[in-house]
């Protein structure tokens, strides 16, 4: 029996062939995202990436983004009673200075293997290196890809590495985190208007895994006192995602996804979403989109804590809540309209994307006071294909 | 939503993954058309979907399972 299933794997991965289309295009990508939510916290994000072909069997892609990030709560300065971590530093996300700026560095390299154990995939490594005042990032990511079966099957065998510093300019100290991720997607063709995936993810986060902002006050007699947070410092976190993607007709398509995460802090929490996407014209393309989301608390989350406790949290991302988000997609490609000078390039695609973002807690927000965040999310990107 | 849910939605997932991949032709590169078409391809431009995953990574308390890969701050 064993031996019949290496036989039909080998006969599978022989099978599988890509070639260079397989590979992602030429491309300049330009985009400028934005955040703005009724805590008072505003974000833009603008983004350049350049993919280029160097070979039939090579292409390296380089990305450049920067965050620009105002929010109401990092502009508290907080002295921490029970901690002998504060400090009376001027600088930084504790100051009344708190626009912070964070700048990415990526490069990443896609390869055809043309030779050895692992002919017939793609190999993909991408770095990472993240900045900003208080917080610094460095992330290895791997992606094997294999089409299988005429292409109608793709496994993918990912892995990603992070080393992650935390120094923030209220406390004395720094600390570490260590993040492994692990995962697993197979994308199956169902018939020729029916699409499949189903995503596997593990992920191992080790260290500082708190947020050296956010602070927890407990009454203690006739005075607040203030602590840091303190969570637990290492959380396994699980996912197992399913997509489908249906073709409505000739010019539709219905996208369907369901994800479930259960992790070793007690969250759990479900995931649904639904995308509608039409053309309206060759040339331009309607999205729609509904997403909800719903999760348990942590086990060491509580709405008020009476006394210090090993581990403490304010963070609402730990609380027990409910969230929606609404889509509105518009893409237009260029060539179809001759008489407008810039649409007239068919090597050009525009797309502006428009999230509105409402989530729900059980507990109010530890700085805010609010149990409901509003946010809108606007992206604009020109993708010119060359 | 442990336990018992937990099981439910997974093995829900598992068996529409096994039935729908069941009922699955093999189809040949002249078919593909449909499939090749933008509004068909998952993830068809993994830059914005990362972003998109940035910004939800930072507003609720769970990663992974979606194909998307975020990261690279302190707000996870």
């Amino acid at each position: 029996m064993v031996k019949r299933l290496l036989a039909i794997c080998c006969l599978l991965l022989a099978s599988g062939s890509v070639s260079a289309q397989d590979l992602p295009d030429n491309e300049l990508q330009v985009a400028i995202n934005s955040y703005f939510d009724n805590f008072n916290v505003k974000i833009v994000y603008p983004t350049i990436s350049l993919t280029r072909r160097f070979s039939d069997s090579s292409t390296v892609n380089v990305r450049y983004l920067v965050d620009v990030i105002s929010a109401a709560s990092m502009r508290s300065h907080f002295n921490v009673d029970g901690v002998t971590s504060a400090t009376e530093q001027e600088d930084g996300g504790g100051d009344d200075r708190p626009d912070e700026v964070r700048h990415e560095f990526g490069l990443g390299v896609n390869e055809l293997l043309a030779g050895g154990l692992l002919k017939g995939g793609i190999f993909s490594l991408n770095a990472l290196y993240s900045r900003e005042h208080d917080y610094s990032s460095f992330t290895v990511a791997s992606l094997l890809t294999y089409l299988l079966a005429k292409k109608n099957t793709t496994l993918q065998f990912g892995f990603v590495r992070s080393w992650d510093r935390v120094f923030p300019q209220i406390r004395t100290w720094t600390r570490k985190k260590d993040v492994y991720t692990y995962s697993f997607n197979v994308t199956q063709t169902l018939s020729p208007i029916f699409i499949m995936q189903v995503i596997l993810s593990y992920n191992d986060s080790r260290g500082y895994l708190a947020d050296p902002y956010q602070v927890v006050r407990i009454i203690e007699g006739d005075r607040v006192a203030t602590y840091e947070t303190s969570h637990p410092d290492r959380r396994i976190r699980k996912a197992l995602g399913l997509r489908l993607n249906y073709k409505v007709g000739a010019r539709a398509a219905l996208n369907f996804g369901v994800r479930y995460y259960w992790d070793s802090w007690d969250v759990n929490s479900l995931t649904t979403h639904i995308k509608y996407q039409q053309y309206l014209h060759p040339a331009i393309i309607l999205g729609l989109g509904l997403r909800n989301y719903i999760q348990d608390r942590a086990y060491f989350f509580k709405a008020q804590y009476r006394r210090p406790e090993l581990y403490m949290t304010v963070d609402t991302k730990l609380d027990e809540l409910y969230s929606n988000n609404y889509q509105l997609k518009l893409s237009i490609h260029g060539g179809y309209f001759k008489n407008i000078p810039f649409f007239r390039d068919e090597k050009l695609q525009l797309n502006f994307i428009l999230n509105f973002y409402h989530r729900h807690s059980a507990t109010p927000d530890w700085h805010s006071r609010l149990k409901n965040l509003y946010a809108y999310m606007m992206s604009f990107n020109i993708r010119y294909h060359f | 939503m442990a336990g018992t849910v937990k099981k439910f939605v997974i093995g829900l997932m598992l068996m529409v993954s096994v039935l729908t991949a069941a009922g699955c032709a093999m189809v040949q590169p002249w078919q593909r058309g449909d499939l090749a078409d933008p509004i068909m391809i998952f993830d068809e431009n993994p830059i914005e979907a990362g972003i998109n995953e940035h910004y939800l990574d930072y507003r609720e308390g769970s990663v992974g399972g979606t194909g998307a890969q975020s990261g690279g701050c302190g707000c996870g």
